[in-house]
């Protein structure tokens, strides 16, 4: 195993914590257990699979999903810091980039890792009540773009500050939740917007994509913005690792 | 620190560090050969501030910092060739200590990462509990292990911040052991410490700091020898305080007195002469002595008698 591999498993290791993992899995799972309940009463397939098309994007990608991110980011290496571990990480002949995407790939792998739960339970539980089993796509295609964006973006933060939750949380609830829903513009500025532009492509027709705002359905688009935004978080993180106080 | 030679494997060239109106270091110019040097102070002097700077942990505000030539923050490469034991007792508590030290080894490209972890946990003695996870681990246990942790790449420059906080006298004696033949390998060994007689022990030479700033600098009999000559302040409890205080005035060693009702307070310019003199006086005035106690003879103290004294 060489240096890399080492250090995405350590930090996996003390991201995936079991209170941890069940709490945030719960969270996710929530539209897989509104759609279990709902499919229980005598609602067509049709309604079946709206109410598992909003409830999966409104809960799971757009709040779950992020929250699970910001946990798993600002932990990332923000932990490492506040735990006063940073010396077994950081004192070690690794160029600095390297560190960052190893704890990067870390972050979004156990963020994708506890979202799956939500997005399988989801799709488990619509594809048995409509018998539909390709609706888990869009899902699970927006998750991956959604990760990509959200698991990276709180690692630098959470390296700089103790209050990377608290920012995760108020940029969700305020700028994507908020301004980001009232006006169209903002849209493109949104994480959890560009991740609808990926669903909508593979999932049309569906009622969240009347928040789309200024943006077309484009799952090409929404993955290469959301590495251009991996990208940029990486190396705000690599110069964190090289000019800041690691102690 | 002691040698003028500019091919010293760390060089400190007036280092600074303040985080924000508080300077935790102040313009330290040092420079740490082979051997074991101790880096001595009490607590909050700016050890670990310094150690931290020194390792590329943090920055330094002003001045500049060379381990093996390159300063660390910029070229991480040389990491490979030191190690620093941090003061703080945390490590990955889910791994085993086998699993920790392996995994310093890897991030250090050991070649055989298990093999090397194996030999570095059995030179601190913890072979038998290699696979016991580190969470059940005692504070004495940790350190070991955050020490076979350092060792595993066999580092030529090997930074200790308070290694030996939380060990029995055992684990002490045997980890003194370790640092002391690492010294007299040629590697350069800097261990830090607020207890003089743990540094004592171990070490060839030694810096001083209080407040930040450089005490003091040079062998250990250098520093013991300096320390001889600050004015203690020494109760002496006993049946006839007055008695005892006539008689030590007339000796010029003796600084002032304070008589109480059953005990003086004797500021003596030399503690050893006093202690040769006492008993002789006390039996010719047939005094019963009850107690002798330093009253201000803490590190800190001494220390700040140092900087004072400079």
């Amino acid at each position: 195993m060489n240096a890399q591999l080492a250090i995405m498993r350590v930090t996996l290791r003390r991201l995936i914590t079991r209170k941890r993992v069940i709490g945030l899995a719960l969270f996710a799972s929530v539209p897989a257990i509104i759609i279990l309940f709902a499919s229980t009463g005598e609602r067509g397939s049709d309604r079946l699979t709206s109410l598992y098309h909003d409830t999966t994007f409104g809960i799971l990608i757009s709040v779950a999903l992020p929250v699970i991110a910001i946990v798993n980011g600002a932990a990332a290496l923000g932990d490492e810091r506040r735990s006063h571990t940073m010396p077994f990480l950081a004192l070690k002949p690794i160029p600095r980039w390297s560190i960052a995407l190893s704890t990067t790939i870390a972050s979004v792998g156990a963020t994708l890792t506890i979202a799956f739960v939500g997005v399988g339970l989801g799709w488990l539980a619509a594809g048995s009540a409509t018998g539909d089993w390709g609706v888990g796509k869009g899902p699970a295609l927006a998750a991956l773009v959604a990760a990509i964006g959200y698991g990276t973006i709180f690692v630098p933060i959470g390296l700089l500050t103790r209050r990377a939750t608290v920012i995760g949380l108020i940029y969700l609830f305020l700028w994507e939740a908020s301004f980001a829903n009232a006006v169209g513009a903002l849209a493109p500025t949104s994480l959890s917007h560009i991740a609808l532009q990926a669903y909508v492509d593979i999932s049309p027709g569906i009622s969240p994509a009347e928040a789309l705002g200024t943006l077309q359905p484009d799952l090409g688009k929404a993955l290469l913005k959301m590495v251009v935004v991996a990208i940029v978080s990486l190396a705000f993180t690599t110069w964190a690792l090289r000019k800041q106080d690691l102690a | 620190m002691t040698s003028t030679s500019t091919s010293s494997p760390v060089v400190l060239a007036g280092v600074s560090r303040w985080f924000g109106q508080k300077v935790a270091v102040s313009e330290i110019s040092a420079e740490f050969g082979a051997g074991v040097t101790g880096l001595l102070g009490p607590n909050g002097a700016g050890k670990t501030t310094l150690l931290r700077v020194l390792t590329g942990l943090i920055r330094a505000s002003e001045g500049t910092v060379s381990v093996l030539g390159v300063d660390p923050r910029s070229d991480p490469s040389v990491y490979s060739r030191i190690a620093l034991v941090p003061e703080d007792e945390n490590v990955y508590s889910f791994l085993s200590a086998a699993d920790f030290v392996a995994h310093n080894a890897r991030l250090q490209r050991v070649a055989d990462p298990d093999s090397a972890a194996r030999r570095a946990l059995e030179m601190v003695d913890l072979t038998d509990v290699a696979n016991r996870k580190l969470a059940g681990f005692s504070k004495g246990m940790r350190q070991r292990a955050k020490v076979a942790a350092a060792l595993v790449h066999e580092p030529e420059i090997v930074i200790l911040d308070e290694p030996l906080n939380g060990t029995d006298p055992v684990q002490r004696a045997h980890l003194t052991r370790i640092f002391v033949e690492m010294g007299r390998q040629g590697r350069t060994v800097i261990v830090s410490s607020h207890v003089l007689h743990e540094v004592e022990r171990m070490a060839d030479r030694v810096i001083a700091m209080v407040d930040g700033r450089l005490a003091a600098s040079g062998t250990v009999t250098a520093l013991r020898a300096a320390m001889s000559d600050i004015p203690l302040q020494i109760r002496i409890d006993c049946d006839k305080p007055r008695h005892l205080a006539a008689a030590l005035v007339e000796h010029d060693w003796v600084g002032g007195i304070r008589v109480e009702e059953s005990s003086l307070h004797v500021r003596s310019l030399d503690a050893e002469q006093l202690g040769r003199a006492l008993p002789g006086l006390a039996k010719n005035l047939q005094v019963r002595i009850t107690r002798v106690d330093p009253e201000d003879e803490s590190l800190e103290s001494v220390f700040r008698y140092l900087v004072e004294g400079q």
